[in-house]
């Protein structure tokens, strides 16, 4: 029992049944007879698939084949519409939206009356039972092209196929076993037919599968083109009687002279529409037929044409612009294939069309005009380089305007043959086209050119891709609006004002603020000035009571020091502070020399060598200390408190020299001395905290009895504090500052340095305590008037 | 502890070093007064420390110098780079004269350096501590204008407290305020100053401690 | 200081001395050339004396000249000594930089070990040592402010951890009082710092009006009135 499949469901269905027993589908044709229906060909082409795939029977799929299948699967949809609205109303050109399957029973009608033509046409090669199978399921137009193909026979692809089969038979043995078994097969017979080049197609087969409305314009075409005619005279042409409703296009699809490469082309991969452009030189075609090519039927390159002739035959069956190409170039060759049967010999100028051939005449071969392939920018000629660069950049846009382009359209392209709308696409027009210029296309308004010219809102996507027109030259130059001209007029302004230097004004306040600050420096120095000047010594000494203690533990440990005992003193003061360190130290050092004892200088800092060369032979000039004898000055010890600790650990091997070249330890100085705790007394003048801190850490614990006092400046006096003290203290004695200084000297009763700063320093304290303070207030004033205002505006 | 051994030499001579001066702090001499082993070694790498010490500040000098003849070669401030330069060639130019005409003398003969020193880097470096005077006057003067809390009000009170008592007269004047000035130096300055010197000393240990465990590696680079 | 006893290289030092005085004390009314100019010449001439000194007082008598003129054990001691500091040289170059990080090792390793030593017997002992007898010399007040301001001051810098206020326990308060008292004997250390810091810089002001005056009287005045 043989089984149909379901075209909706794919699910098998016995023979008998009309209706899918699973999905309730329809499984036949309702334009198939009885006795058509029944055959098991036609069940092979319902079996549910699509008649586009291609059929295991088949041998290759071959570019032919795919060009009918792209065909077949958009041609289904458009023709099923197409054929909805031909019954109702003139041959609606909306896309088709449904699906074949929704053929309407009102169908029927001009179905069968084109299957009675077509029987009255029907050939006598009908006989061959293979071709009848095969001509069961292909269109009665594709099986006039195939009848023509298969005698002509001109085409590579025949002579690709080594042993077409060229008898009934032999095809029957080929397609019978596949289409029994191969329930799956995708291709269609009809494809299958035409590519193992059958012969002339009967026409009582193909009715099982074409509509009416497709074989009548084969008919009709003849009344109404004479251009069909010629091509019509050809013996197998079944096309003979006229048709009422198709149009000749139609008509010239079926008469149309047979394309060798369509009826031959079985092996070659590239669509027929694609090989025929392949074989048609380059240069024969004008650049301008590429938009045409590349997806917008060509009859629709003549729509804008007011002079096209508005004859039926040029109607498009499915002015969609998804149209398949194949139809376009089926459309054409109905319109403008030669006549005359020799000048089909020649392939490259068969397959050429009219239209292309018009189009062409603009453009010499050989020769591609500028607008064939236009850049979407301007040519680099025209293009300034500078339009590129940055500097530039604001420039151009000023310019913008100026060198606004407009871009061309296919409307200013010449060459192009506007199309002429056909009297019946004039006919459905809703409303009379509208004048001249109320269609505005930038409006979006009314369309204006196509077949729905006249209608408002709708899509105007179709003018823009069905017209004819060169690529629109695009141009780099941005386009403004002359507000955006403002803004970068606006901004290039703070772009030329941001590289120069603002002006800033300087606020009342950081005035006042600098004003203060001279002012305290002025009334500072004028009255350190004004004391120094003039010498004045108005400040009383420190009473000898008030004395600090430390001050006089060192006093009272020079004082247990015998002539000529050594006493080792570091100068450790940077050069900044030996005023004042000079100053506090004048005294004591004073009162060492006064006790005559032999002085050994060293320093941890490099300036430290000079400044104890020059307190000895300036500072204290008067004691006529000479180098070897009553001092010697060891010089520079690096590295810190390393450094200190070696010298502490071996200061005869640390500082085997003097300052001055001398064998430091062989002088009456250091005579008798081994280590550090030989000294009698280790005083350390400086004026860092860090620099005391180190010697007492690694000098005083080494040593032991030996007294160590310091004299430090008066920055370093609060930090050295804590170790200050007594007997037991690691230092025993301090003097801090001038200060420090001046208290010394009350307690030696000798006058030093100290004195010469004294009234300086008095009267330099008590400007600096009135500047802080007026100054203080003077600037909380400041303050609140400077924030009462904000506060106010605020 | 995370030991990265990233450069383990320097590491491992670090820690041997640095335990070596350290133990010879306890055992460098025997109770005889005599130096152990120890304690010779120790004297020897303190004695290195001095060496290298002094080398290290020639290097410094030399990168001093490097960094500012970069400066002249790339023209940032320039200028001022090449005069650095300049009076550090001039100096080091003098140095070297008196050194060779020390030693070809057999006397010092220093007193070409001892005039660029007494002339013009003592003067210079006194002169920046004086403006010093005036910038922490105007500081002082700023201080009161800004929003005072306690803390910052006794950091003022202190040094108008201690400016005030160091004046001379107004010590005589007022004995007031000069004892004033000691009990706060003697007192409340020496008890913060302890705590900073021992919070200090904490910290050099626990510092020292990280170098000689290897914690902390200052010597990378 | 008299003209007429002075020489050339003296009259021109002390124009020097003065000039450059002038230079610096002209940043007064803000940033200059010249007291940048005077700075620039300092800072070289400082880097130009330390390296002689340390030269003619270090390198010489320790690295150079045991090397010419000392025995055999003299010389290895001084190579021992020469090759770090060679090493250290390495890093005067970047690309050398790495071969003197030993030698810098030994210079931390030991700078460590001082440290170490010196606060420990120089300052912790010490000085723990004088904050508990601190009763005997000061009196109970001050020897109570004493502890209290040291142990505050301590605790300032050591309790570092601040927990939640809703964690506080008692000894966390007590802890927190404690460390409130530390900064402020801190600021009060800080404001004796200042204050003999600003002592200081008004000495030295002070000096230099005094070299300023001593110019002007000695050697200015007299050739204008001459």
């Amino acid at each position: 029992m043989e089984e149909i499949r379901c075209p909706m469901c794919g699910k098998p269905n016995p023979d008998h049944l009309e209706i899918c027993q699973h999905c309730q589908a329809r499984l036949k044709p309702l334009v198939l007879s009885a006795d058509e229906s029944s055959s098991g060909e036609a069940n092979d082409a319902d079996t549910g698939l699509p008649d586009w795939q291609p059929s295991d029977q088949q041998d290759e799929p071959t570019s032919e084949d795919e060009t009918a299948l792209e065909a077949d699967s958009e041609g289904d949809d458009w023709l099923t519409r197409l054929r909805e609205e031909g019954d109702s109303e003139p041959i609606g050109l909306t896309p088709p939206d449904e699906p074949p399957e929704t053929e309407e029973p009102a169908e029927e009608d001009w179905l069968l009356r084109i299957r009675e033509m077509r029987d009255a046409d029907a050939a006598p090669p009908a006989e061959d039972d293979s071709s009848s199978i095969s001509d069961e399921v292909l269109p009665s137009w594709m099986t006039a092209q195939e009848d023509e193909s298969g005698e002509q026979e001109t085409s590579e692809s025949d002579l690709s196929t080594p042993d077409p089969p060229s008898t009934g038979e032999e095809r029957a043995e080929q397609l019978d076993a596949p289409a029994s078994s191969a329930e799956d097969s995708e291709l269609p017979e009809w494809l299958t037919t035409s590519e193992e080049g059958a012969p002339p197609t009967p026409l009582q087969a193909s009715e099982a599968e074409v509509p009416d409305w497709l074989s009548a314009p084969e008919e009709d075409g003849e009344e109404d083109t004479p251009e069909a005619e010629q091509p019509s005279a050809e013996p197998p042409t079944p096309a003979t009687e006229p048709g009422a409703e198709l149009p000749d296009w139609l008509t010239a699809i079926g008469e149309e002279p047979p394309d060798p490469e369509l009826s031959g082309e079985s092996e070659a991969e590239i669509p027929e529409w694609l090989s025929t452009a392949e074989e048609i030189e380059p240069d024969d075609f004008p650049k301008e037929s590429q938009p045409v090519d590349d997806g917008i039927p060509d009859w629709m390159s003549g729509v804008d044409d007011p002079d096209a002739e508005p004859d039926l035959s040029t109607i498009p069956a499915e002015p969609d612009p998804e149209t398949p190409d194949w139809l376009s170039g089926l459309e054409v060759e109905g319109l403008g294939w030669p006549t005359d049967p020799s000048e089909a010999d020649s392939p490259g100028e068969d397959l050429e069309p009219d239209w292309l051939e018009e189009i062409g005449e603009g453009a010499a071969p050989g020769q591609v005009p500028e607008e064939a392939s236009p850049s979407p920018f301007l040519p680099e000629d025209d293009l300034d380089e500078s339009v590129f660069e940055i500097d530039e950049l604001t420039d151009l846009l000023s310019g913008a305007d100026e060198d606004l382009e407009i871009p061309a359209t296919a409307d200013d392209a010449d060459g192009l043959p506007p199309a002429e709308l056909p009297r019946w696409l004039e006919a459905m027009r809703p409303v009379d086209s509208p004048p001249e210029g109320t269609g505005d296309i930038d409006q979006g308004q009314v369309e204006q050119t196509g077949p729905l010219a006249g209608l408002s809102g709708v899509l105007m996507a179709e003018p823009e891709i069905a017209r004819l027109k060169q690529a629109p030259k695009l141009s780099s130059k941005l386009q403004i609006t002359p507000a955006q001209q403002d803004h970068v007029r606006v901004f290039r302004e703070l772009l030329a004002t941001e590289g120069q230097a603002q002006h800033v004004p300087q606020p009342i306040v950081v005035s006042s603020q600098g004003l203060l600050r001279w002012l305290s420096a002025f009334f500072l120095i004028l009255v350190i000035a004004l004391v120094v000047i003039n010498e004045v010594q108005w400040a009383p000494r420190p009473p000898l009571a008030s004395v600090p203690a430390e001050v006089l533990n060192v006093s009272e440990l020079i004082n247990t020091l015998s002539p000529q005992d050594p006493v080792l003193v570091s100068f450790d003061y940077e050069p900044g502070t030996s005023g004042e360190m000079e100053a506090a130290a004048a005294a004591v050092v004073d009162h060492l020399m006064l006790r005559g004892a032999y002085l050994t200088l060293v320093s941890t800092s490099p300036t430290g060598p000079a400044l104890a060369e020059h307190f000895i032979t300036t500072v204290q000039e008067e004691h006529h200390y000479v180098s070897g004898n009553q001092f010697v000055n060891l010089g520079y010890i690096p590295g810190g408190a390393s450094g200190l600790l070696g010298f502490v650990q071996m200061p005869q091997r640390i500082r085997p020299l003097s300052f001055d070249g001398m064998n430091a330890w062989t002088t009456q100085p250091l005579r008798g001395v081994y280590a550090l705790s030989d000294f009698k007394l280790v005083v350390v003048i400086t004026d860092n905290p860090d620099t005391a801190r180190t010697w007492i850490e690694q000098v005083q614990p080494k040593i032991e009895e030996t007294p160590l006092v310091t004299v430090v400046s008066a920055q370093a006096e609060p930090i050295i504090h804590p170790y200050v003290g007594g007997e037991n203290a690691q230092v025993r004695g301090m003097v801090g500052g001038v200060i420090g200084g001046a208290s010394y000297e009350q307690v030696t009763g000798k006058p030093n340095l100290a004195q010469v700063y004294w009234d300086a320093l008095n009267f330099g304290l008590l400007t600096a305590i009135a500047v802080i303070l007026i100054g203080g207030v003077a600037n909380v004033f400041l303050n609140l008037f400077r924030n009462k205002p904000q506060g106010e505006a605020s | 502890m995370n030991l990265k051994l990233k450069s383990p030499i320097s590491t491992a001579i670090a820690i041997g070093v640095g335990v070596v001066v350290l133990l010879g702090y306890f055992f460098g001499g025997d109770p005889a007064g005599e130096l152990t082993t120890l304690g010779l070694l120790r004297d020897f790498l303190l004695q290195g420390a001095i060496v290298w010490a002094a080398v290290a500040m020639l290097v410094g000098i030399a990168n001093l110098a490097s960094v500012h003849l970069g400066k002249v070669r790339a023209d940032e401030e320039g200028s001022f780079s090449f005069i650095l330069l300049l009076s550090l060639i001039i100096t080091l130019g003098v140095g070297l004269y008196d050194i060779i005409k020390t030693h070809t003398d057999q006397q010092l003969n220093f007193q070409r350096t001892s005039w660029i020193f007494n002339y013009i880097q003592l003067p210079i470096e006194t002169s920046l501590m004086a403006v010093l005077a005036v910038s922490l006057t105007y500081a002082a003067v700023r201080l009161l204008t800004r929003r005072l809390n306690l803390l910052s009000a006794v950091f003022i009170g202190v040094v108008l407290m201690l400016l005030i008592g160091a004046v001379p007269q107004v010590a005589a004047l007022a004995p007031l305020f000069a004892e004033i000035r000691n009990w706060i130096l003697q007192i409340p300055t020496m008890a913060g100053a302890r705590g900073i010197l021992l919070g200090v000393a904490l910290g050099t240990i626990a510092t020292g401690i990280r170098i000689l465990t290897g914690g902390d590696r200052p010597y990378r680079g | 200081m008299n003209a007429a006893e002075m020489s050339i290289a003296d009259l021109s030092g002390l124009l020097l001395s003065f000039s450059f005085t002038i230079f610096v004390f002209s940043y007064i009314f803000g940033d200059n050339l010249l007291f940048r100019l005077a700075t620039h010449i300092f800072i070289g001439v400082a880097a130009g004396y330390a390296s002689i000194v340390t030269l003619y007082n270090v390198i010489l008598p320790q690295l150079i000249l045991p090397l010419l003129s000392g025995g055999r054990d003299e010389m290895f001691l001084t190579i021992s000594l020469l090759i770090p500091s060679l090493l250290l040289l390495t890093k005067i170059s970047p690309r050398t930089s790495r071969l003197g990080n030993p030698a810098i090792a030994i210079l931390v390793g030991i700078g460590a070990a001082v440290a170490i030593g010196g606060a420990i017997f120089g300052t912790l002992f010490p000085q723990t040592s004088a904050a508990i007898n601190v009763f005997e010399k000061n009196g109970f007040i001050n020897g109570t402010i004493l502890v209290i301001g040291t142990l505050a001051t301590l605790l300032f810098f050591q309790f570092s951890t601040r927990g939640k206020e809703s964690s506080l326990t008692g000894m966390t308060q007590v802890a927190n009082a404690l460390r409130w008292i530390g900064k402020a004997f801190i600021a009060v250390t800080f404001g004796a710092l200042f204050a003999g810091v600003y002592i200081a810089a008004i000495t030295a002001l002070i000096e230099r009006f005094i070299f300023l005056w001593t110019f002007v009287k000695e050697l200015v005045l007299p050739a204008l009135l001459r």
